[in-house]
């Protein structure tokens, strides 16, 4: 079967009655939780996840990516109506959206980021066609060596490069790890720090761990500090949304360049849409002519940093399913979403189920048109929303992450594990101890272990097997060399591995 | 508190609570689970290696922040208590009286952690909940939850 062979089996399954609705159901969901401050993607993921044991597999990943793109659409209106970033990749969306709006040019704000928003997500879905076949064939030629020496990698760079701390990052990579032993070993069958609970001889779930992680501990941490702020919301018309010519001439360029700097971001491991859109900000202020109305509500400013983060959508879809690896915590949950179906995404993923592979893929172009209409006529209602004081929406919050949680298996004991780990998670935030990497490390914590044991039972315990296989050899490399670096900035200056524009 | 607010009590605090879960799991894998070697791993090797290199990072975290200044967080006590209490209020009573009454109490505790919502729209709120709740998991999804169980 060729390439167009694959793209119509993708849209029969995408086109398909149930799937077109839960990919409706993903997307408008995404819009919500992005527009609104506190709430995240990837706690409304992880609540979803229950949800998703019912349905298809094609469905449910088709809702959880709808999710996760629709959120970066929804991010930035916070951004540019209240200064206060609905999602944290739409943080840099502050810097000229807020003054754009200040002036009265709100309406043309919001359109254009919608417009930027839909670039960015159409380059990413197509690098994403291109590029995903031809590393699946590359990876179909790794063993055991290579797939510890990848995630290791990729365990790395997602907890040095994107947190504050490098040396925090790897701390709750490894505390990830810790808490993905808990449950019986695949190879033995022995219960491991299982501290006499059955319920824990399974393990310690996914969900209650995403959702205390960032649903309880995100809401504590927010309850005092979300301030409403006033919107006036007659100035957003349909009419007051229409760019003026020259601001749509100076907005194709920064798309352009931000799409490519978000493709790039999305595919590396660690990295993602909040690294993209600081460095496509700081790339459109030292090229542009006029760097000084940076910051006073220049557009390219606004479209650049736009298209990144929605290119980087698409494109951090790559190592998650021909590698099975996810680079981002959304993409780790998604993953979790799959493996609940019995589905292990890896390189023959995309041959042996066509119909999911490329049916999530064209149920992108699908949410991304939907997220078009949901954005630019029905602006108004989002407006609105974001009216809504945190103190109504926060128990609203806690009781579906109670009742999700509890819904799984019926338990109590449930309940108390996204408690604890709400507890752990506000503690970490306050200790600032990133929680991300943590969930990383839950999630690839077991496959790594699988995939030591086995390299080294072939090898007969010599260790040099990750290295006298290049590929293996080249990802340890580079392991060791980022290792180095954050090693490097923690000893010189502990606070200094922010980003800085 | 004095000392930890003169140096980087924060990560002293990180780093001293890496070292202990480290440790803790690394000595409770040796002693608990069968070590085996490199070449046939026992089920204790793994969790073993990966606490005591917790442990180690969390030496190298602690250390350096002996060496310079930098404080504690700000705790909120409030949200902190009243969140987690209501979730642990809702999984004890959820089984035994239902999911509409472990609503109720969730949200009168959670409502608690900024105290901004009357008692009134704290029972409308609650009421909203349960009306969604029951609508989107029993109806909708037709997930088996029950709304009112009567323990009599």
């Amino acid at each position: 079967m060729d390439f167009f062979d694959y793209i119509v089996i993708g849209l029969q399954a995408a086109l398909s009655l149930s799937t077109l609705w839960y990919c409706f159901v993903g997307v408008l969901l995404g819009t919500l939780v992005g527009v609104l401050p506190g709430i995240g993607a990837l706690a409304t993921i992880a609540l979803l996840l229950p949800v998703t044991f019912h349905l298809s597999p094609t469905d449910a990943v088709v809702m959880l990516a709808g999710v996760y793109y629709g959120s970066t659409y929804g991010g930035s209106t916070a951004s540019i109506l209240l200064n206060l970033p609905g999602t944290p990749s739409s943080a840099v969306a502050c810097l000229d959206g807020y003054p754009m709006a200040q002036s009265g040019r709100a309406g043309v704000a919001l359109f254009m980021t919608t417009i930027a928003s839909f670039v960015g997500g159409s380059i990413g879905i197509i690098v994403l066609m291109l590029f995903a076949p031809a590393i699946a064939e590359v990876a179909l030629k790794f063993g055991a060596a290579e797939y510890f020496a990848m995630m290791l990698l990729g365990l790395v760079a997602a907890s040095t490069i994107s947190t504050g701390a490098p040396l925090k990052g790897i701390a709750m990579v490894v505390l990830g790890v810790l808490a993905g032993i808990i449950g019986t070993d695949v190879n033995s069958g022995m219960a491991r720090f299982s501290f006499g609970f059955s319920e824990l001889t399974d393990g310690v779930g996914l969900v209650a761990i995403a959702m205390g992680l960032f649903g309880i501990a995100e809401v504590i941490y927010s309850v005092n500090r979300i301030k409403r702020g006033h919107i006036d919301r007659k100035s957003i018309t349909l009419r007051s949304m229409l760019p003026t010519r020259d601001e749509m001439r100076r907005s194709w360029f920064p798309m352009g360049r931000g799409s490519v700097i978000g493709c790039f971001f999305g595919a590396l491991p660690g990295t993602g849409g909040t690294i993209a859109t600081f460095m496509s900000y700081a790339l459109e202020k030292r090229i542009a002519k006029d760097p000084s109305r940076f910051g006073k509500g220049a557009i390219e400013g606004l479209m650049g940093p736009e298209a990144s983060n929605n290119a980087c959508d698409g494109t951090a879809f790559i190592p998650t399913l021909t590698l099975g690896i996810p680079g981002t915590v959304s993409m780790a949950l998604m993953l979790g979403a799959l493996m609940i179906h019995g589905i292990t995404p890896g390189p023959q993923f995309m041959t042996e189920k066509p119909e999911i592979f490329w049916g999530l893929i064209m149920s992108f172009w699908i949410g991304n048109l939907m997220l078009l209409v949901i954005n630019i006529p029905m602006i108004g209602i989002w407006v609105r929303l974001l009216a809504v004081p945190y103190h109504m929406l926060y128990p609203t919050v806690m009781a579906l992450v109670c009742i999700g949680v509890f819904s799984i298996n019926n338990s109590s004991f449930d309940v108390f594990i996204v408690a604890l780990f709400g507890f752990i998670g506000y503690i970490l935030r306050l200790l600032e101890c990133s929680p991300a990497p943590l969930l990383l490390g839950y999630v690839l914590g077991p496959l790594m272990e699988e995939n030591v044991r086995r390299a080294l039972l072939i090898s007969r315990g010599d260790f040099m097997v990750f290295l006298e296989r290049p590929i293996s050899a080249v990802f340890i490399t580079l392991t060791l060399l980022l290792l180095v670096w954050a090693l490097w900035v923690t000893m010189r200056r502990p606070r200094a591995a922010t980003v800085s524009i | 508190m004095n000392f930890l607010q003169r140096k980087d009590g924060r990560d002293i605090i990180a780093g001293l609570l890496m070292i202990a879960i480290g440790s803790f799991s690394a000595i409770y894998a040796t002693n608990h689970y069968p070590i085996g070697t490199v070449a046939r791993m026992g089920p204790g090797m793994f969790p073993m290696a990966a606490g005591w290199l917790l442990a180690i990072i969390g030496v190298l975290i602690a250390l350096p922040a002996f060496f310079r200044s930098g404080g504690l967080p700000h705790f909120e006590a409030r949200p902190f208590f009243f969140v987690l209490l209501a979730a642990i209020v809702f999984g004890l009573t959820v089984e035994r009286l239902g999911v509409v009454p472990a609503i109720f109490l969730l949200t009168g505790l959670s409502v608690l952690g900024d105290n901004k919502l009357g008692i009134l729209g704290t029972l409308v709120l609650a009421s909203c909940i349960s009306a969604g709740a029951v609508l989107i998991f029993l109806v909708g999804l037709g997930i088996p939850i029950y709304p009112f169980v009567w323990p009599f």
